[in-house]
């Protein structure tokens, strides 16, 4: 168990966990003994400093793990993932991935006449125009997502300055974590206009 | 705690979703509350964990029909609530006359926790709290400041962080590293 990974516990117990925290917290709690009894602890301190301890350590551990063991014969509220139709799962992960063209765009300088190459992307001009599709999600937690087309004359992208790159790649790692945690998210498609 | 945690509408919604480790974390993080609350009406420990754990599992089976029109943990302490007193009532005890209130049963109450807790528990409690309070003594002066700002004051972290002109992570950071000492000195008082 890491510090880091102790320090978010320590930050969620305070409601100031990051999402992304949050995100590691729930694929690596199941499997850390330690960190649950670091959280048991924690919780102890402020049971103590409010006034309403009342169990052990070891009682409140053992009543978790009988809560969880219930819990977890429990049928789960939505259907499992594997099952969902194919729209569905690509919705989940179109909206995520949603958030990455977008990020891209904005640095993305349509009224410049001179262009560059973006880094990490070929050729100064894109040749295959962009056609986002709306899925409709009912997914409140990412939001709309909105029709956008793109013509070649429209796009031309040029180099981003240093903040924007920063942005990119934090956008990008981003993306990265959340499709790793989804499994079966796919990315946008992209699909040529017809005639390309 | 009057308003929504954005942490709560995360971990239900994920929930919501099918993922069961999030109701894990939502039973660590409110547990301890809802012993406590649930100890307001039942003496017995076997009685409070029984009911607690009921309670949890009422809850969890019904978060599909919450809509958030209330903050999740005022909804789970209905839940808790409501069915400590059918207990009470399933054994044939009266329950408390009046119902009790969410935000004072969220405050302190000793009085009831000296009722409930036999001698051997009264004794672990009194060496715990000495323990925590002696390791928040000997803390350095900012992570006492921080630590007793956040747990004896309930300030967020931006607050803490103007109270002592820091930034926010140094606030973050040292509340975690007073956690750990404190962690340290009540490590041993299980296992002595």
């Amino acid at each position: 168990m890491t510090e880091h990974l102790k320090q978010s516990i320590s930050a969620l117990l305070d409601d100031e966990a990051s999402e992304i925290e949050v995100h590691r917290l729930l694929r690596e709690f199941g499997d850390d003994g330690d960190l649950k009894l670091s959280w048991v602890r924690y919780q102890q301190i402020r049971a103590v400093s409010q006034g309403y301890h009342h169990l052990s350590e070891t009682q409140h551990l053992s009543l978790h793990e009988s809560i969880s063991n219930a819990i977890h014969e429990e049928q789960s509220h939505e259907v499992a993932p594997s099952q969902r139709p194919g729209w569905q799962r690509q919705a989940s992960g179109f909206a995520v991935a949603a958030s990455l063209v977008v990020a891209v765009l904005v640095g993305v300088n349509l009224n410049q006449p001179n262009s560059a190459s973006v880094p990490g992307l070929a050729g100064a001009k894109t040749s295959t125009a962009i056609d986002v599709q709306r899925v409709s999600t009912s997914d409140e937690a990412f939001g709309p997502v909105s029709d956008t087309a793109f013509s070649e004359d429209e796009l031309e992208l040029h180099e981003l300055d240093e903040v924007k790159q920063q942005q990119l790649r934090e956008y990008l790692m981003r993306h990265d974590r959340m499709s790793r945690l989804n499994n079966n998210a796919r990315t946008v498609n992209y699909q040529p206009k017809s005639g390309n | 705690m009057t308003e929504e945690s954005s942490t709560d509408k995360q971990l239900v919604e994920r929930v919501q979703r099918g993922d069961k480790r999030a109701f894990d974390l939502l039973v660590l993080k409110y547990q301890h509350r809802i012993v406590g609350l649930v100890g307001r009406y039942l003496r017995d420990q076997d009685e409070v964990q029984d009911v607690t754990q009921e309670a949890f599992i009422k809850a969890y089976r019904a978060l599909p029909r919450f809509r958030g029109d209330s903050a999740f943990y005022t909804w789970l302490y209905r839940i808790a609530i409501n069915t400590a007193k059918n207990h009470l009532v399933s054994r044939s005890r009266r329950p408390p006359d009046t119902d009790v209130d969410v935000d004072f049963a969220d405050g302190a109450y000793q009085e009831s926790l000296s009722d409930m807790v036999n001698p051997e528990n009264s004794l672990a409690t009194d060496q715990l709290e000495a323990v925590v309070y002696k390791a928040i003594d000997d803390l350095a002066e900012d992570l006492k400041v921080a630590v007793t700002l956040r747990e004896f004051e309930g300030l967020s972290y931006e607050e803490i962080a103007d109270v002592m002109e820091c930034p926010v992570g140094t606030v973050r950071s040292r509340i975690f590293r007073a956690r750990e000492a404190i962690e340290k000195k009540i490590a041993g008082i299980e296992k002595g």
